[in-house]
């Protein structure tokens, strides 16, 4: 037989380019674990009118001071109000994407296009506020101890801490994936009454990727945004309960002579393009104006593990 | 050259028009680390905050652990302010500081003359401060001094300077928090060691790990132990 029309030599192979582009992307590997959504932070609203910071007041009310007892016809002292404050100071955040119009043209993977490029900086936004969040973990109080891997002890005395300091839930542990597989590998060797329940895929779907399970009431994120601590000898993993860190995220209106516009999540992110007609060019803008708190530093715990 | 290399280390020539063509020079290395791009910072001292470090093979030692406070705006009250030389926008921990120290925590000075060894514990001289930045390959990256990057392959590994690490932490020990733990704080810390391995103990019969935990920890708890035996 000849002339036969083959790929692999003659006048088949010809009219293949080499090497040709697979229509379509995949996701190069990356963290992706957002914990904006999580209960047991504090959203602190989207307005800051008058200045460019805000304190948040902690009070001691409803319990926390217990009445005197007095005698008949007596007067009771004043009990001086128990205070706090905190500060948020949020920052502007912006990522850009610039592409030419020939770009767009020949584009095989469908995601150069100013739509699908304001998309992802939804999620850079998700990522730019879980990496604040675990900045402010690596400042709580510490349990564990530098050197020695994350450990279910470590786990033991971290949820310990925040219950004898009466911190009340939804408890949320955020850890190094190193540490979370160090725990894991400790784990599987202790006998014990607690069961390991990990994240079915459809509280993945529900949670997020870095969702990983819950153990003994607490939900167990891993982030690779946790940060470095003891000049990078250990990572500052970090668990803690409702109140202990909070978010602020303002509101944005959308920017005039903008063609596209993006507002996500009620407005706090804002995406545009602008046009540079005499080069092509099309760039996308994010803009994300953000801060995150410590509001109340004894509802968490920085929870040693050995890099 | 191998066949099998890459094209972009295939030898280059450059045209010289009508006189042929020449060998390029080899182009320069420029090694660009693949690390993220990182904050400046400061390290935070806390009379509160200690712990039991292993300075040398099987000798420990009570140290201060240290916070750091990067200048990633928004976080910790780093406000975000324009740098008045560079024009950019950049954090600034003033407030963050204040909100730390009044917290009681004592800002390292950043002006330090630090001593800095090799990975084998070699003197390699002295260098003011103890943060540092290099170029990483989406932009700048501020390290401790005491983590010196280097490139294999196409990864980034980090050389770590424990010796030079311990004399900071020594310093910091004696020149910003008095010497020594105070003693509660002592007696805290070593309470807790203490507590984590009587609980890895009473599990280290049946979980290996538990027994390795247990035994790091009893080998830390010897850092007390020889104290007080100095003291008699």
């Amino acid at each position: 037989m000849a002339s036969e029309i083959l790929v692999g030599s003659g006048n088949g192979a010809d009219l293949l380019a080499s090497p040709i582009v697979r229509r379509g992307l995949l996701l190069k590997l990356g963290d992706r674990a957002s914990l904006r959504n999580h209960p047991a932070l504090v959203n602190l609203g989207g307005d800051l009118i008058g200045a460019t910071s805000e304190k948040l007041n902690v009070l001691g009310l409803d319990g926390t001071d217990l009445m005197s007892s007095v005698s008949e016809a007596s007067a009771v002292s004043n009990t001086a109000l128990t205070e706090a404050q905190a500060t948020v100071t949020p920052a502007m955040y912006r990522l850009q994407y610039e592409l030419s119009d020939q770009a767009r043209i020949h584009d095989p993977t469908g995601a150069l296009n100013p739509a699908r490029l304001g998309l992802s900086m939804v999620g850079s936004a998700m990522m730019t506020l879980t990496n604040l969040i675990a900045n402010e973990g690596d400042g709580f109080t510490a349990t564990g101890t530098t050197g020695v891997a994350f450990s279910h002890d470590t786990w033991i005395a971290t949820k310990a801490a925040l219950i004898q300091a009466l911190v009340p839930g939804p408890y949320l542990a955020v850890l190094k994936p190193k540490s979370f597989t160090d725990w894991t590998t400790d784990l599987e060797s202790r006998g014990g009454l607690t069961q390991w329940r990990p994240a079915s895929a459809e509280m993945q779907v529900l949670r997020g990727g870095g969702y990983q399970g819950e153990y003994d009431g607490v939900e167990v994120f891993t982030s690779n945004q946790v940060q470095g601590m003891n000049s990078n000898a250990d990572w500052g993993n970090f668990m803690f309960g409702r109140g202990a860190i909070g978010y602020k995220e303002l509101a944005q209106g959308p920017a005039p002579r903008s063609q596209l516009v993006i507002l996500d999540l009620n407005g706090v992110i804002r995406i545009a393009e602008s046009r540079t007609e005499s080069e092509g060019e099309t760039a996308i803008v994010g803009h994300y104006y953000v801060g995150t708190v410590v509001i109340e530093a004894g509802r968490g715990r920085t929870a040693l593990g050995a890099q | 050259m191998p066949a099998d290399l890459p094209p972009q280390y295939a030898p280059q020539s450059a045209s010289l028009g009508s006189l042929g063509a020449a060998p390029s020079a080899p182009p320069q290395a420029v090694r660009v680390f693949r690390i993220a791009p990182s904050p400046d910072f400061s390290l935070m001292a806390s009379p509160l905050a200690w712990d039991v470090f292993e300075v040398e093979p099987g000798v420990f030692e009570v140290l201060p652990t240290l916070q750091t406070l990067r200048y990633t705006p928004g976080q910790k009250g780093v406000a975000q302010v324009k740098d008045p030389h560079t024009g950019h926008w950049v954090g600034n921990p003033g407030r963050a500081l204040a909100n730390l120290q009044q917290r009681g925590l004592i800002e390292v000075p950043r002006s330090w003359m630090v001593d800095l060894f090799n990975a084998d514990g070699d003197p390699i001289g002295q260098r003011q401060g103890y943060t540092h930045k290099i170029q990483g390959h989406q932009g700048a990256v501020h390290l401790d001094v005491f983590t010196r990057p280097y490139a294999l392959g196409d990864q980034t590994f980090f050389e770590r300077d424990r010796k030079g690490w311990f004399i900071f932490l020594r310093r910091v020990r004696d020149e910003l928090l008095g010497g020594a733990p105070d003693p509660n704080v002592a007696r805290s810390l070593q309470l807790k060691l203490e507590n984590m391995a009587r609980v890895a103990g009473e599990k280290a019969h049946r979980s290996p790990s538990a027994s390795r935990v247990c035994d790091q920890i009893k080998e830390k708890l010897g850092a007390f132990e020889s104290k007080k035996k100095g003291k008699k």
